[in-house]
Parts: C-alpha cells; structure tokens; sequence
C-alpha cells in the first residue's frame, strides 16, 4: 500500500515536472464541425510540435455556454496559454477574465473579443475588401460599378465595403468610376446575389462594366445573372478561395478570390501561443484600438492573397485545390497552370 | 343593372382570384410609373417570370399540403439537399445529368417518405416533423458536398433553369399559346354542354365568352412579351423561359388533380374535416403518403430548376424557401387552418411577392424596407381572407 502511494506521489511529480518542461496549449473551438477549422487545427498543431509544445483542445458544438465550461475544463487540464475561437465576444468574457486571474494569456482567434491582456489574431478584413476593389479597378479603370455586398447583420460586410470605398475613392472622385447599383444580399446567399444582380442590370440597361461581390459564393450568383444575358468578359471580384470561385478565374468568368489561407492564421496563432507562454511579448503584435468597446489590444493582421489568373499557382501549390478541380473545363493553353 | 348583377352573381366567377389579379395589375403599374417604365419591360418581365418559378413550383404542392391541414417547413433544406446532391453527382462524381436527378428524386422521396410516415402513422404533427427537417436537411445539405460549391456546365442541363439559352423561341412560344387558347376555349363549350345535359342554368353567353377571354389575354399577352424579349447579343428573341414552362406544366397537372381526380377530392375532403372524411371512408393515411410522394416530386422539380438557374449547387441553395413558399400560398388564398385554397391562387401570391421584391430593388429600396413591405403585405393578404370570407359565409 504504502509503495503504491509512494509510487503515485513520484508519479503526479513526475507529470508535474514534465507540465514545467512542455507547454500546454489548449484551444476551444466554438462549432469544429465547420471544415475550414480543420485546415487551422492540423497548422496550429504542426507548429505546436515544432516548438515542442503540447495540443489540447475542446469543441463547444456551437454552444455559447458550453464554451465557458470547455475553457473551464482547458485550464484544468494544465493549459497555460489559450486560443479561443469565441463563439459570442460578449458572452465568452466571463471565462476569459478568469483565465487572466490566473495569469493565462489568452488569445483571439479569427473573431474579435475585447478583454485586457488579450491578443487577437486575423485576417484584415478591410484589406479584403481593398483587395477586391484593387484587383476589379486593375483590369476595368473607368466604367460603371455594381457593389454586390453581403448580409446587412454581418459586421464584416461593412468592413468590406470601408475598404472598397477607400480604393474606389479616387477614381469615383475623378468620375471615373461610377457606382450604379450597390446591393445588401440576405444571408450571403447566392440566388438572392443573383435576383439582385439581375435587378441591377434591368435598372441599368446592362450598362454595367464591373462588378464588385463580397465573397465567392455571391460572385457564383453574379456570373450566372450575366451568364444568363449573354454579357462576357466582365470583371468580378471575390473572396474565400472557394474551389469553384477558383476554378472560374481559371475560367476567365471571375478577376479575383481574395484566399485567407487559414493555414497561416494557425501557424501565426500558435507562434503567439509559443511565445506567450515563454513569457515574452508576440513578435510583430502591434497596438490596435479599431473594437467596439475601443480597447486597446495586441494585434496581428494577416495579409490575405488576392488569388487572379497570375498567380493560381499559389493555391495550387499549398494543397488547397487540386489540380483537377481548378482547371476543370479549361483551355489548358490558354493557363499556364493547367498545362 | 339589377339584372346584370344576379347574372355576375350567379356566374360563379371567383371574385378573388379577380381582385388578386387587380392587387397585381395595381403593383405593376404603380412600380412601372415610380421606375420610370422599366418595371414593364420586357426584360423585367422575364425576370420576374424567371424568378418566380422555384417558389412557383413549391407553392402549388404546398395549397395541397396546407388544405389537408399540415405544413412543410423543410422544403427549402430538402431542396438544397436535393440540390446539392443532383450537383454534386454531376461535378464530383461524374454522372450523367438524367442518372444524377433521378438519384435525386430518389433521396426527396426517401426523406418525404420518412416525414410523411412519421405524420401519417406515428401521428406526429408535421409542424414538428418538419421543423426537425428544416434543420436536419440543411446539415444534410452541407455534407453532401463538405459544404464546398458544386459548379454546373452541362449546356442541355443549364436550359432547364432559363438563362442564354433558356428560352423555346418565338415559334414555339406562339404554339404553345395557341394550344392553350383552344384548351380554354373547348373546356368552356364542355361546360356549357354539361350543363346543358343535366338541366343546369348556364350562365349567358356572353359572360363565358368574357369569362375564356380574359385568360386567353392573359396567354398572349405574356408570350408576346417573352417574345418581345431579345438580348442584344443574340439573333433571335427569347420567347417563354423554360423554368416557367415547367412551373405552367406543374400548375396544369396538380389543378387537374385536384379537380378531376379522387386524390385531390379526398385531400379537400380531409383538409375539411378529418374525422368526418376517416368516418366516410377515405384512406386518410394513405392519401397522406401520396400527398407526401408528390411533394418529394415537385420539390426534386424545383431542386433541377433551381441549380440549373444558378449553375451550381451550393449549401445555402433554398435558404429561407419555406417563408417565401408559406407566404406565396398564404398570400394566393389558401386558409392555414385548412380545407381551401386553389392552385392558381398561389401562382398569383408567388408573382406578387416576387413583383413587390423585384420592384423594389429596381427603386433601390434598402433591405430592411424590403423585409418590413413583404412582410406587412402576408399580413394585409391575410386580413383580407378573413374579411373576404365572413362576407361571402364561408368558414374560417
């Protein structure tokens, strides 16, 4: 008896001692079922390894209250720095002030949530949208513009559309460029960017010379509305690196899919999370107010990939798309990557 | 005058069908004056025709669904599910169209089968089932495919949705209509001799001629302007788009159901009154599993017109339907507690609440706006059925 107790004392020291040597990680998804957090977990991990810290994780199956008792559990299980995918950036506060009573540095990941100490990591969304503009103000300078935006109770869509209207500025200032029709779409949904596009270009005639869509699956819309009146070669943006939307730049139906390569916010997230919990302050954080409550935080914004015909190659070479699937139905002339 | 009155009266003519159709007359010509002309055009027309087709097609199953006293809530997961699917076989795994969209009408009766089942034998309401669904098939809808868009290029298969190419053409367009004028025109002369054979007074004459007249009209006046549609890149006129020519084909074959065959007499006569139609008989179950079959039908219909339209299957594909569909058939007359409704009804409440959307997104009204008008417009919809029938005695 006595040597069983013995042996379980030398046993707990030993895990002890070996929580000193490795750190722990712990991350708390807030729905995994979404695919894309597969992409960011296998990143997050592989740098975790490299480091030689260990990975924990929990997934709140979209519960805002479960979230709070997963990061409850993280902490338990010896977690000294968290990533936290916050399903609710109100409601996830409680937790994420008792972890810095304990003295965790915490982290925020993809989505925004306002507590002192924390660090919040994503992509720049407003660069998106200058992203998009950029590349459709690229190929079309002068013209008339539809603005096909996402869902109105979306922040992002307003972000977007700040950095569309930043780059178009100059060129609608100079009467360039001139915005003929500019569209909230329900739910990011592509059959209703489809009625609105289809709208717009009634409204106009077809005088539309470029359009600029918020994300992938609105650019689908987009393309069908002007497949659909014989109307070619006119510029559209995007963004997600959707393997459709991918596909039809290879197509030539679609400028642009801005990619946030999720790969890299799970690498930058964890890179933190090293550092973190080495004591030292995240290399490239800077001081960002932009939130709501106007905190002040350390932030690190990743640049996104504005993905054209030119450089395809690029989500061809992470393994994001296959080759098969981005050159289905093209001219293999015609696109140096499907050769 | 007096005498004219009595005649009209008698003349069973559907005075709400005629007042819908003025609500829809008064829209479109107020909307056609606030855009300057461009609501009335032949482009905007074929637009709105375009549409309305996919909640054209659910809304005329969904007065049937709705008279027999239950409700779909799935409709718009099941299609995306569907939708997906048929897509996803297409792109991903290679299939021919035809095989993808009967594995497609396959998974739709499966799932209508296991709601319809849970409603008609286990007794539970189809509210519940299909609220169930709602969720459980938009998640199905998401896995088909790991949520990833399904592109579609098939040229024969993206006619099915209109687009370019989607139109039949003048020529077929003018037949079409011609045959359909002569269909209204000997149905009526069937009538007056029915009548005439069993001792009914028949209306004058002069009111049937008004009464066929007014809907062949209707026939020409709408290919005339689906003809008069031409994109200026292309040589010929578009004439009528092929997703309406399904919807019309689908409006067709379930009016003829209800009103010439056992099945759609039964589904009124249990809307009615379910104990009484049980008491006299009627294969009340069995009727349902039917009802449920035609549903998984119509909702593979729309499925095909609506990824074809898009030219892709997405998982988000029929967010939100069942709103429009309920409304359109709310709108179109049908009572929700059951019992009455007709097929034509939810053809002019679908063009309604597309006109008004369409309408307003030409006059560039915010979406907030959009929602508060449609929404209010269910309701005054709704108000009216309810004055409308305690004028004319009918139940609630």
């Amino acid at each position: 008896m006595k040597l069983k107790r013995h042996l379980s004392a030398l046993a707990i020291a030993m895990a002890a001692g070996s929580s000193f040597a490795q750190l722990v990680v712990g991350v708390s998804y807030d729905a995994f079922q979404e695919e894309r957090w597969k992409t960011d977990e296998a990143a997050i991990k592989a740098e975790l390894a490299k480091a030689g810290a260990k990975y924990i994780m929990s997934d709140a199956g979209a519960s805002t209250e479960k979230q709070l008792s997963d990061i409850d559990g993280l902490i338990a299980k010896g977690a000294k720095v968290l990533i936290i995918l916050g399903r609710d950036k109100d409601a996830i506060l409680p937790a994420v002030n008792k972890a810095a009573q304990q003295k965790i540095p915490v982290i925020a990941y993809d989505r925004l949530f306002e507590a002192p100490g924390v660090t919040y990591i994503t992509f720049d969304n407003k660069e998106v949208g200058r992203m998009t503009a950029r590349a459709i103000l690229a190929v079309k300078p002068k013209g008339n513009y539809a603005i096909i935006k996402g869902d109105p109770g979306d922040a992002n869509a307003n972000f977007l559309r700040e950095g569309q209207a930043e780059v178009l500025a100059d060129a609608i200032k100079k009467g360039d460029v001139k915005i003929v029709g500019e569209e909230f779409t329900a739910g990011w949904n592509p059959q209703n960017a489809q009625k609105n596009m289809e709208q717009i270009l009634t409204k106009t005639g077809n005088k539309v010379d470029a359009v600029v869509a918020q994300n992938d699956g609105m650019a689908g819309g987009v393309v069908a509305a002007l497949a659909a009146k014989g109307l070619q070669g006119i510029p559209v943006s995007g963004q997600d690196g959707d393997l459709a939307a991918l596909n039809r730049v290879a197509l030539g139906t679609q400028t642009v899919s801005v990619w946030k390569n999720s790969a890299d916010l799970g690498t930058a997230a964890a890179k933190a999370a090293v550092e973190l919990g080495a004591g030292k302050a995240v290399t490239g954080a800077a001081d960002w107010a932009g939130g709501e409550k106007k905190m002040t935080l350390k932030s690190i914004f990743l640049k996104p990939i504005p993905v054209t015909k030119d450089n395809l190659d690029v989500v061809l070479k992470s393994g994001h798309i296959s080759k098969a699937a981005l050159c289905k139905g093209v001219d293999a002339s015609k696109v140096a990557v499907c050769k | 005058m007096n005498m004219d009155w009595q005649t009209l009266k008698r003349a069973q003519i559907d005075w709400r069908m005629v007042l819908m159709s003025t609500v829809l007359v008064v829209i479109a010509v107020v909307f056609n004056v606030l855009s300057e002309g461009i609501f009335l055009s032949p482009e905007n027309l074929y637009n709105i025709a375009q549409q309305t087709a996919v909640v054209g097609i659910l809304a005329t199953v969904m007065v049937l669904i709705i008279v027999a006293r239950h409700i779909d809530l799935s409709v718009g997961s099941v299609m995306g599910f569907v939708g997906v699917l048929i897509a996803f076989l297409i792109y991903t795994a290679n299939w021919s169209w035809q095989a993808a969209c009967l594995m497609g009408l396959a998974a739709a009766i499966a799932v209508s089968m296991y709601q319809g089942a849970l409603t008609a034998f286990v007794g539970v309401p189809s509210f519940v089932v299909t609220l169930g669904g709602l969720m459980s098939f938009r998640g199905a809808a998401y896995l088909v495919a790991d949520g990833k868009t399904q592109p579609l290029a098939d040229p024969f298969f993206l006619k099915l949705g209109g687009g370019y190419n989607g139109g039949i053409g003048t020529t077929a367009s003018w037949i079409l209509a011609a045959l359909l004028c002569c269909g209204l025109l000997l149905a009526m002369l069937n009538k007056r001799r029915a009548k005439k054979i069993y001792g009914v007074p028949t209306n004058p004459a002069w009111v049937d001629l008004v009464l066929v007249l007014i809907p062949v009209a209707i026939v020409l006046a709408f290919v005339a302007t689906m003809n008069a549609y031409h994109i200026p890149n292309k040589d010929a006129p578009q004439g009528v788009p092929i997703p309406v020519l399904i919807w019309g084909a689908v409006a067709l074959v379930i009016s003829f159901l209800v009103h010439r065959t056992r099945f759609g007499r039964y589904i009124f006569a249990i809307g009615g009154n379910p104990d009484a139609a049980a008491l006299v008989g009627i294969p009340v179950r069995r009727v349902t599993m039917l009802l449920f079959l035609l549903l998984a039908v119509l909702i593979t219909i729309a499925a095909i017109v609506a990824i074809s339209r898009l030219n892709a299957g997405t998982n988000s594909l029929g967010n939100n339907l069942e709103l429009l569909v309920i409304a359109a058939t709310v709108i179109g007359g049908t009572a929700l507690a059951g019992g009455s409704g007709t097929i034509i009804g939810s053809v002019l409440g679908a063009l309604i609440m597309q006109c008004i959307d369409s309408g307003m997104l030409l006059l560039d009204v915010s979406i907030g706006t959009r929602y508060i008008i449609i929404g209010q417009v269910l309701i005054a919809a709704v108000v009216f059925d309810v004055a409308y029938r305690k004028w004319t005695g009918d139940a609630l």
